[in-house]
């Protein structure tokens, strides 16, 4: 009986999983197609981007600027032993650039925008709104999700670069007041050692964190069971699962640009 | 005045302009500015070029002044050999003489490599853009190498002879003859200090 047990429990869980990435597939596609349909929902964008760009904003630049003073000393740490610590500057750049600027705001947008999304939808559908966006023949997708997966997608680049120059702010207040690194050295450094493909791969990541956090919290959104319970459940799940996909993402997106762009 | 809707826009609207700023200084500051300053061109042809790559720096007696922007390799049938031929980017205000010296240089032993311009002297004619000027071939490294096997072959083989007891140097090291020699000749003369000043009469 165990065993029986055993491979009902493995089963269970294949198909919840495969049932997940088909229904995020499926809302993928309907968004995607749904985006470039008119009539476009400027005014509802605006409203998500203003949510998820301009409200973000406060929060991603104290923590991209705490990234930049604690990555400035840490590497201080090491970089003053052998003597090298005007590669301070370059390591920054390109770390910040390249790896931290989009993960650490597609991090704080997904708990902030992206939790407030699942709930937001989960109790719509737990109060049977979105039945009723269906019955006043409104696409739910186009209504609810579209303005939010553009808004995201076009607000995580820009934020990104705001995290990215704050990052660096960050680590030139260490380098310049405190390790006695000169400002147009440190200025030199940090975009010699920059070039156009960390720029633009990092907004890229971005862009599709963008994508990922949006689709996967609407998603998490449209599919809560029961009451207020399963509002909270699913956006628990909606955070955990959209900070999974982001490092996942990360993940192939960093080893495909390694490969592509030696 | 701005209420709701217009005012949800522009403060959107900023933002994202704000952004786009953001974007194109990190555009200008990586690109260097260089795109948009104004400059000249000029060529240099070389039989060898090291592997100079384009966007390598060019130096003017040792200051930064214009980078590789071509890399083109042509086949001359008068003379029968291949050219190569460097298309650089100078910034304007850069005057080079008929007469500089140009070569490839390279950062450190195995570093980056970077095109040396050294100055002539001749101010009153200098190169104007499209302009050629013939550039000295380095050394390619395995002559070097080559060159610097076939001394330490020498000196081995020298070395060789001297452990092996051969030649005059080795015998000097290795013979106890000639310290005997000069041991006794020390102490001759240390017990008789006349011998110096003394001169033997020759024998008859």
């Amino acid at each position: 009986m165990i065993f029986t047990d055993f491979f009902i429990t493995i089963g269970h869980r294949i198909i919840s999983c495969m049932s997940f990435f088909g229904g995020l597939s499926n809302l993928a596609g309907q968004t995607i197609y749904l985006t470039f349909k008119p009539p476009y929902k400027w005014q509802r964008i605006f409203e998500q981007a203003k949510k998820a760009g301009n409200e973000s904003f406060p929060i991603v630049a104290l923590v991209a600027l705490f990234i930049g003073f604690i990555f400035a000393l840490q590497t201080a740490y090491f970089m003053q032993r052998i003597g090298s610590e005007i590669y301070i500057a370059s390591l920054v750049a390109l770390t910040v650039v390249r790896e931290l600027g989009p993960v650490i705001t597609a991090l704080i947008v997904a708990g902030r925008v992206g939790a407030s999304n699942t709930a937001e939808l989960g109790s719509m559908q737990v109060t049977e709104q979105i039945d009723a966006l269906e019955t006043l023949a409104t696409n739910p997708v186009k209504y609810l999700v579209v303005p939010r997966f553009v808004a995201l997608s076009v607000m995580l680049p820009v934020l990104t670069l705001y995290a990215n120059i704050i990052g660096i702010l960050g680590s030139y207040i260490i380098c310049v007041f405190k390790l006695g690194i000169t400002s147009s050295m440190y200025m030199n450094v940090t975009f010699d050692a920059l070039l156009y493909k960390d720029l633009f791969t990092g907004l890229f990541k971005a862009w599709i964190f963008g994508m990922v956090i949006a689709l996967i919290s609407c998603y998490e959104g449209f599919n809560v069971e029961g009451g207020a319970e399963g509002v909270g459940k699913a956006t628990t799940r909606s955070v955990v699962f959209t900070f999974i996909m982001i490092i996942a993402a990360d993940c192939f997106f960093t080893a495909l640009f390694y490969f592509i762009f030696p | 005045m701005i209420f709701g809707k217009t005012k949800l826009e522009l403060k959107v609207g900023i933002f994202v302009f704000v952004g786009l700023i953001i974007l194109a200084i990190f555009i200008l500051s990586i690109g260097g500015f260089k795109t948009w300053s104004s400059g000249y061109r000029i060529n240099i042809n070389f039989n060898f070029v090291n592997g100079v790559k384009v966007g390598a720096p060019v130096r003017f007696s040792g200051v930064d002044v214009g980078e590789v922007k071509r890399v083109s390799l042509s086949f001359v049938p008068e003379e029968s050999r291949s050219n190569v031929r460097l298309g650089i980017w100078l910034r304007n205000n850069i005057k080079i003489p008929v007469d500089s010296s140009v070569w490839v240089n390279t950062l450190g032993l195995l570093g980056e490599k970077y095109v040396e311009i050294m100055p002539g002297n001749n101010y009153a004619s200098c190169l104007k853009a499209n302009e050629s000027l013939t550039g000295k071939d380095p050394l390619p490294m395995h002559q070097i190498f080559n060159r610097a096997e076939n001394i330490l072959h020498n000196l081995d083989e020298g070395i060789a002879r001297i452990v092996n007891k051969e030649g005059s140097l080795g015998k000097l090291i290795y013979d106890d003859d000639i310290y005997n020699q000069l041991d006794a000749l020390v102490t001759d003369i240390r017990n008789h200090p006349w011998k110096l000043f003394y001169k033997t009469r020759e024998k008859k």
